[in-house]
């Protein structure tokens, strides 16, 4: 079933592909595709992390601040004069502490994720703002903005990260205790405490991941514009979850991966490159994303209703 | 096996309906003579804003003039996607065209994708919200052409009509543009100075309300519960002032006791000053702009002599 929903996926993005290839002369182009992956990654990094979220069962809406949030901290740690790799290590570590903090109070305190990642969605953005009282950050050295055009083995940094990302991500969940006590976790938190699983804790670890799937978001999107803005990262909780669940991981957790989540992540990007060579207004894509999305979860729905079926 | 159907049958539903809607567009367009066509793009933030609109519209209606000359218009679903717009730019350099004019988004965040055109030889024409020049070159950009309104001048005459009508004395309001704009702190900055002749004008608030006409009618019922003998608003944009008239029709307070005053000049607000609803607004030009970037933009590929910026002027529209 997993393998038929996974080729049906691979279909959609073959035929996608070749239905703009054949629309538009320069979108089978090498330079175009290579953008197309540098493009969807810093999504990409966001909807891994949205992915163990959900396969736990819950969600993270605060993934979009968060960006904007890590990305500020690097931008000023840079501007502070901390150089390149201590303000990496804060922008990561600020990214690690809205993840615990989304963690602790979901897993710990009990409250509900829906409610917690939307709280701390308005504190980092107003963090944000505060911080850079609105402003971009700038002026920051020239060594970063070459950082996202880094070229590593004809991919650009971005791109290479994304697919290296979706490598661990995949194998974690596939070959570690921790990747099957948190698809049990989803499939059954009750059982899954009943039978010794310390659900707190891993529960826990799946928020921190997607801080850090934001921080490294966060990172690359200030060195992509060599700047930061408080502003950033608007609607990347709906871009991802989008993702996530065209990827066909369910809501309802226990179900779903990484490499589902990397080819969501591919069809919504190939749509809005081609969308965008054909000359197709930004406001489609945005009606195209909402009816995919919908047209997904029924699948979802639909395959589940069979499940009980069969 | 109801799983199986459900799970190949969606996605070719949805691949076959994405087909079908980009048949019907291709089929509806006219294939265009590729090889003379000059293709110029328009890079606007939005279109849900009329300033962009009338651009956009102007500089279509100038190419329809002209033999093989398309403008292809590209914008964003917000004004705060900086990075969209920086896509936007990096897939009409991959389409090849012929020229770029852009408003950027953001004053910085767009120089990454300006040295990508610069990279690939394709003339960039920076219209209205300028880009950061001393960044720019330090990051190895450049755009061939400026074409805009020197927003500074434009918020000081807005100063100097406020001060006029207050005859010196009174309490004002700001409502700001998104912050670290160039528009928005120049013409507030302007707006500053001309009060400066003024000491008995006293600034009582001034707060961003992002060039938008919802959050502008929310700030500015608030603005006018915390200072209730307000005397006049300068909204750096007129969906602005608009939002603050409509939060001030809906107010017990009365219409003339407030000058208002809103920056663009868009058709709604010029139609708004006729009927009373504001009392001024800054004319830029969009219309001008829009025909002059697509005028430069050809000059610049036809290799005749430019000039580096283009000031497109500005006035004051009042009763």
């Amino acid at each position: 079933m997993k393998l038929v929903r996974e080729y049906g996926l691979v279909a959609v993005l073959g035929a996608l592909i070749g239905a703009f290839g054949l629309l538009s002369p320069v979108f089978l182009t090498a330079e175009n595709l290579l953008n197309i992956v540098d493009q969807v990654a810093i999504i990409g990094f966001v909807a891994l992390g949205m992915t163990v979220v959900i396969l736990t069962g819950g969600i993270d809406l605060s993934v979009g601040s968060t960006v904007a949030f890590t990305g500020i901290i690097f931008a000023e740690s840079l501007v502070r004069g901390f150089g390149l790799s201590a303000s990496m290590l804060l922008c990561v570590a600020s990214g690690l502490v809205v993840g615990a903090l989304n963690g602790f109070l979901i897993a710990h305190v009990g409250l509900p994720a829906f409610i917690v990642t939307l709280g701390t969605m308005g504190a980092a953005r107003g963090a944000s703002l505060y911080i850079t009282d609105g402003r971009a950050v700038s002026g920051l050295p020239a060594s970063v903005g070459g950082l996202a055009s880094t070229d590593i083995a004809g991919l650009s940094l971005p791109a290479a990260l994304f697919l290296c990302l979706t490598l661990l991500t995949w194998a974690v969940l596939k070959f570690t205790y921790w990747g099957k006590f948190i698809y049990a976790i989803g499939g059954n938190e009750r059982a899954a405490w009943l039978s010794g699983i310390a659900v707190e804790r891993y529960k826990m670890m799946v928020y921190v991941a997607a801080g850090f799937g934001c921080a490294v978001s966060g990172a690359i999107l200030v060195s992509k514009l060599n700047s930061a803005q408080p502003q950033a990262g608007n609607m990347y909780e709906l871009n991802a979850i989008a993702a996530v669940v065209l990827g066909g991981a369910s809501l309802a957790g226990g179900r779903g991966d990484a490499t589902g989540t990397f080819l969501g992540v591919m069809i919504l990007g190939v749509l809005q490159n081609g969308f965008s060579l054909l000359n197709v207004s930004s406001y489609y894509q945005q009606m195209m994303l909402g009816a995919i999305l919908i047209a997904a979860v029924y699948a979802d729905k639909k395959s589940l209703r069979g499940a009980l079926d069969d | 096996m109801t799983r199986m159907k459900t799970a190949v049958a969606v996605p070719v539903i949805l691949t076959v309906a994405v087909g079908v809607f980009l048949l019907c567009r291709s089929c509806g367009s006219k294939p265009a003579d590729e090889a003379k066509t000059r293709r110029i793009a328009f890079v606007v933030p939005v279109l849900d804003n009329p300033f962009f609109v009338d651009m956009t519209n102007a500089a279509k209606e100038r190419a329809a003039q002209m033999p093989g000359v398309e403008v292809i218009v590209k914008a964003s679903t917000s004004v705060e996607d900086a990075i969209g717009q920086s896509q936007m730019v990096e897939d009409l350099i991959t389409q090849r065209v012929d020229a770029i004019c852009i408003v950027p988004t953001n004053s910085e965040g767009i120089i990454p994708a300006i040295r990508k055109a610069n990279a690939a030889g394709i003339p960039v024409i920076n219209i209205d919200n300028k880009i950061d020049e001393a960044k720019a070159s330090a990051a190895g950009a450049s755009v061939d052409a400026y074409i805009g309104s020197d927003n500074f001048d434009g918020g000081r005459l807005a100063g100097e009509y406020v001060a006029q009508r207050l005859g010196g004395r009174g309490k004002v309001a700001i409502l700001e543009g998104v912050s670290g704009n160039d528009a928005a702190i120049k013409r507030k900055a302007g707006f500053l100075e001309a009060l400066k002749a003024s000491p008995g004008i006293e600034v009582v608030a001034s707060q961003v309300a992002n060039w938008n006409r919802e959050q502008a009618f929310n700030i500015f019922q608030n603005l006018m519960r915390a200072t209730p003998d307000l005397n006049a608003v300068f909204a750096c944009n007129d969906e602005m002032i608009l939002g603050a008239a409509a939060a001030l029709g809906q107010s017990k307070t009365a219409r003339e006791t407030i000058v208002m005053v809103g920056f663009d000049a868009t058709t709604e607000a010029v139609e708004a000053v006729h009927s009373g609803k504001i009392d001024a607004t800054i004319a830029q030009q969009p219309k001008l702009m829009g025909k002059q970037g697509l005028e430069l933009a050809l000059d610049v590929l036809a290799k005749r002599p430019t000039p580096r910026s283009v000031s497109t002027e500005l006035k004051v529209i009042s009763r």
